[in-house]
């Protein structure tokens, strides 16, 4: 068996023995064993493809065609038994009508239809591959630990673990055949499977919330592949020409109502406005489900579509108003970022942001936007899965998912806490990753010739002046070092050895693509885009070796500061408490001689960056754009 | 190449020594513009000398890092503009510098330093889009991120964006922490929110704030120059000119809430960038 069939098989079946263990302690090590595979074997085929690239590989066979439409109305057949079972209509109803499209395409054009390649591994496979490879596999074994802690602390949700782990592993299998996938209807079938996956993690834990949240989750992503499904009907019919690589040889006059298509299924998978809302209902999750989703997973494989369709996109009208969804989208989302108190809500908010610029990058298609788009995926990929891991364990430790509940982390869970910072600056801080790619995106959205050009510009000033504020904030309240003579760590004893391994592992991820990023460039995204796009795009050498050397910097003199002994010359006193005695940890002595402590709160503008109105807002605007698209599609 | 090396240096030798003059001049202008005698030119240095002789009291064991960070980031902005690098990259080595500050006044966890560090921010985010807009039109004009490609513009900058900087005089007030945007540190500590984000500092950890201040109000006079700076005599004029500005201002308008901070620079970020930036592209790119 070749190795990306291996991939994608590999998974499946780890699942399926994981899954078959039923004592916890010796299905944890299957866990492992597992993961370091699959991490393993993705980075085994990067390195035997590498040299060669881009590989092409076709399959016969009948009886893949009708295995692949077997398993999807086999899907479809579970989806309707769940929304019967939960008197959902309207999921109901989209698996049906998925159902019977599936068989309309087969019974009608299913021969019709040659594939010259199924999978080409180009550069931009090997770099998700890697993304799903490595980061899936670290979520992976940090569920291990954290999942027993959930049980005990939901003693009420049943104990599902081993369906848990299978569904997992089938979706990261799902992944890895939906980026190796150039056959169009093999992305399909995997992007059906990512939507089954993610709907059964989001209704894991069975309560009412979790399961109405799954499945608008569903229903939103059936829609996408229900459009996705129109995209190929139309293809097919029009064309006979169901690749990806193909599709800059057809006629743009062909193109314009499948890539439409094709672009709404990757807003709904993405999550833009105005389909964002079910990755906010997905949080109620269980923190790996959401690490998943955000980072390795489900987002990923709408942005993948958004890569493949790339070329096409580049100055067309869908092109530039998939731009202005995304462009809304980063905008809106960094403004709502800004107004929630739940940490989770906090990073949902993000992903839809940075997911909305990576869609604008990937909308206006030229060399240098898919430069950027690319580095944002990878950036966020690792960087954001940090962020929901060590949330996830401080609100475990600290008993609260609240921004104001981390008051003070760095004393409580002082490693977790540093592990959450460096997770925080890869998302914004300067050179760190995001804000090197946020930089080249404005550099490269001043050299697009229109009128597109200040619009974007505008769009990602005000939405990374919005970033700095909710990221800063969080910063500030987990250093907030009320007494300096507290114990440290008191809250730390509990977090288990998996999840804090993971998360190291991930922490020096995030530093090391932020420094190696220069070699990532030259050696991956380059030669991609030379052989998309005919030219190559790279920052310049200077700023790289500034950049290098401040985040040198950055790490270098605070923790030098931090450990060399100047404290000892400084005296420590109380914080200015306006004249009043005070504690070290400011509590004092009130008027009517009661005893208060100084409570200190984060601003949140809730007044002006309003959930309620802005994502109507945001809704009504990206609504209104999609309709255009579909509009100007049919003409 | 060696020249714009030679002047990145002199700024991290002699920022502070033009941005200590530059912060006594205006404390002695604004005297006059109230009425008084004023402080001798040289009391901004005074001032610091004594703040490095004080005994030197922290709050915890972060504050003085994170402060010196903030001082180290803004030397490095101040240095990489003179030797010529991206603006659009300097511009976040300031934020971050900025971001060193406010968690510097964070990790106080004191009332007075929260309320300033909040404020801070509101500010940051206040002045960014601004700023960024402004280094677009730079760009646009003269097709360039470098400094001294952009003071080759044979006609100076401001011709093509006089709307862009107005907002830049705007926004410079904030940055500058002046009235009427000194809503996180106020130079008098008497007042509600006392002195924000420096009300836990002390000695040497106050004195390098003041040091990193005056880098930052050079950089940033520096900044203003490239509107003029076609022409050194002109660019001289409209720094000076500028300069007086910002000291009327001060002395003329009183302290607004954050609401009408946020709310009007990016109102004005809209109106006066962005309302000058979308025709300058229409015009170039027609």
């Amino acid at each position: 068996m070749d190795l990306p069939v291996l991939l994608i098989l590999l998974p499946l079946i780890c699942g399926l023995v994981v899954a078959s263990i039923k004592q916890f302690n010796v299905r944890k090590y299957f866990v492992f064993v597992s993961s370091l595979l699959l991490a393993v074997l993705s980075i085994v085929c990067v390195v035997q493809t590498a040299r060669i690239l881009p590989v092409r590989l076709s399959y016969d066979g009948e009886w893949i065609k009708y295995l692949m439409l077997a398993l999807e109305l086999g899907m479809a057949g579970m989806v309707a038994f769940l929304a019967i079972r939960y008197k959902n209509r309207i999921a109901l109803l989209f698996a049906i009508v998925q159902a019977g499209l599936s068989i309309f395409f087969e019974v009608m054009y299913g021969s019709a239809v040659t594939v010259r390649a199924d999978i080409v591994i180009d550069q931009l496979t090997v770099i998700m591959l890697l993304i799903v490879g490595i980061v899936g596999s670290l979520i992976g074994v940090f569920a291990t630990g954290y999942m027993k802690t959930y049980q005990k602390e939901y003693p009420d949700v049943p104990d599902r673990r081993r369906y848990f782990f299978l569904v997992l592993f089938a979706f990261m299998g799902a992944m890895f055949g939906l980026v190796l996938s150039n056959n169009i209807l093999w992305m399909y079938f995997f992007w059906e499977i990512t939507t089954i996956c993610s709907f059964l993690l989001i209704g894991y834990s069975r309560t009412a919330e979790a399961i109405k949240n799954s499945f608008r989750a569903v229903i939103m992503n059936m829609a996408g592949g229900f459009a996705y499904m129109i995209a190929i009907i139309v293809l097919a019919n029009d064309t006979g020409i169901l690749e990806f690589d193909r599709l800059s040889s057809i006629t743009p006059y062909l193109l314009a109502v499948p890539v439409t298509m094709m672009c709404i299924a990757g807003f709904t998978k993405t999550a833009q406005l105005p389909f964002s809302s079910w990755l906010l209902g997905a949080m109620v999750a269980p923190t790996p489900i959401s690490a998943l989703l955000h980072s390795s997973t489900m987002v990923k494989a709408g942005v993948y579509l958004f890569f493949r369709l790339a070329p096409v996109l580049g100055s067309t009208m869908p092109g530039y108003l998939t731009a202005f969804v995304g462009g809304t989208t980063f905008l809106i989302g960094a403004f709502l970022a800004i107004s929630q108190r739940n940490a989770k809500r906090v990073l949902a908010y993000s992903t839809i942001s940075n997911l909305g610029l990576i869609v604008a990058c990937a909308g206006i298609g030229t060399y240098q936007t898919i430069w950027v788009a690319l580095f944002l995926t990878i950036f966020h990929a690792v960087a954001k899965s940090l962020m929901f891991l060590t949330v996830g364990t401080a609100a475990v430790g600290l008993g609260s998912l609240e921004i104001e509940g981390m008051r003070g982390l760095i004393i409580k869970m002082p490693r977790i806490a540093l592990m959450m910072l460096a997770g925080i600056c890869g998302m914004f801080v300067a050179p760190f990753g995001m804000l090197i790619s946020k930089w080249a995106a404005m550099e490269a959205f001043i050299s697009i010739n229109n009128v597109a050009s200040p619009i974007m510009i505008i769009l990602i000033a005000y939405g990374s002046a919005a970033t700095i504020f909710f990221w800063t904030k969080w910063m500030g309240t987990i250093i907030r070092e009320r007494n300096p003579h507290a114990k440290k760590g008191l809250y730390e004893n509990h977090v288990s050895r998996p999840e804090f391994v993971s998360e190291f592992i991930l922490t020096v991820l995030t530093v090391l693509t932020c420094l190696l990023f220069p070699v990532i460039s030259k050696y991956a995204v380059e030669p991609y885009l030379l052989a998309a796009y005919g030219h190559a795009f790279g920052l310049s050498k200077s700023n790289v070796i500034i950049m290098v050397m401040m985040i040198a910097m950055l790490i270098v003199i605070p923790s030098l500061l931090i450990a060399v002994p100047w404290k000892r010359k400084s005296t420590i006193g109380t914080a200015y408490m306006a004249g009043r005695t005070a504690t070290e940890d400011l509590h004092f002595e009130g008027s009517a001689g009661v005893e208060k402590q100084v409570l200190v709160q984060n601003y949140y503008l809730t007044r002006y960056f309003d959930e309620k109105k802005l994502l109507p807002a945001g809704i009504i605007i990206c609504s209104i754009l999609l309709m255009v698209m579909g509009g100007i599609s049919l003409l | 190449m060696t020249q714009h090396l030679i002047l990145a240096f002199a700024y991290v030798l002699f920022a502070p020594l033009i941005g200590g003059l530059m912060s006594g001049l205006d404390r002695i202008i604004t005297a006059r513009m109230q009425g008084r005698q004023g402080p001798p030119l040289l009391q901004p240095f005074y001032d610091v000398f004594k703040l490095f002789q004080k005994q030197n009291i922290v709050v915890n064991h972060l504050q003085m890092p994170f402060v010196f960070c903030h001082l180290v980031f803004a030397v490095i902005t101040g240095f990489l503009f003179f030797e010529g690098s991206d603006i659009l990259l300097i511009i976040f080595v300031l934020t971050l510098a900025g971001v060193f500050f406010v968690l510097a006044a964070y990790s106080t966890g004191s009332p007075f330093s929260a309320i300033g560090a909040e404020r801070e921010l509101l500010l940051m985010m206040g002045y960014e889009p601004m700023l960024i807009l402004a280094i677009v039109g730079m760009f646009e004009v003269t097709r360039s991120f470098d400094i001294y490609k952009i003071m080759e513009s044979p006609t100076p900058v401001i011709m093509f964006l006089p709307g862009i900087y107005i907002g830049i005089v705007y926004i410079l007030a904030i940055k500058l922490r002046k009235s009427p945007f000194d809503l996180s540190t106020s130079h008098h500590g008497h007042q509600e929110l006392v002195k924000g984000l420096t009300t836990d500092m002390g000695g040497t950890t106050l004195a390098m704030t003041e040091i990193a201040h005056w880098y930052e109000t050079v950089f940033l006079y520096a900044f203003v120059y490239l509107f003029f700076g076609s022409n050194p005599f002109l660019g001289a004029a409209g720094v000076i000119g500028t300069y007086f500005l910002e000291i009327l201002i001060d002395n003329s308008v009183s302290r607004t809430k954050w609401e009408f901070m946020l709310s009007s620079s990016w109102l004005v970020a809209l109106i006066m960038g962005a309302g000058n930036l979308i025709p300058l592209f229409l015009i170039n790119r027609g």
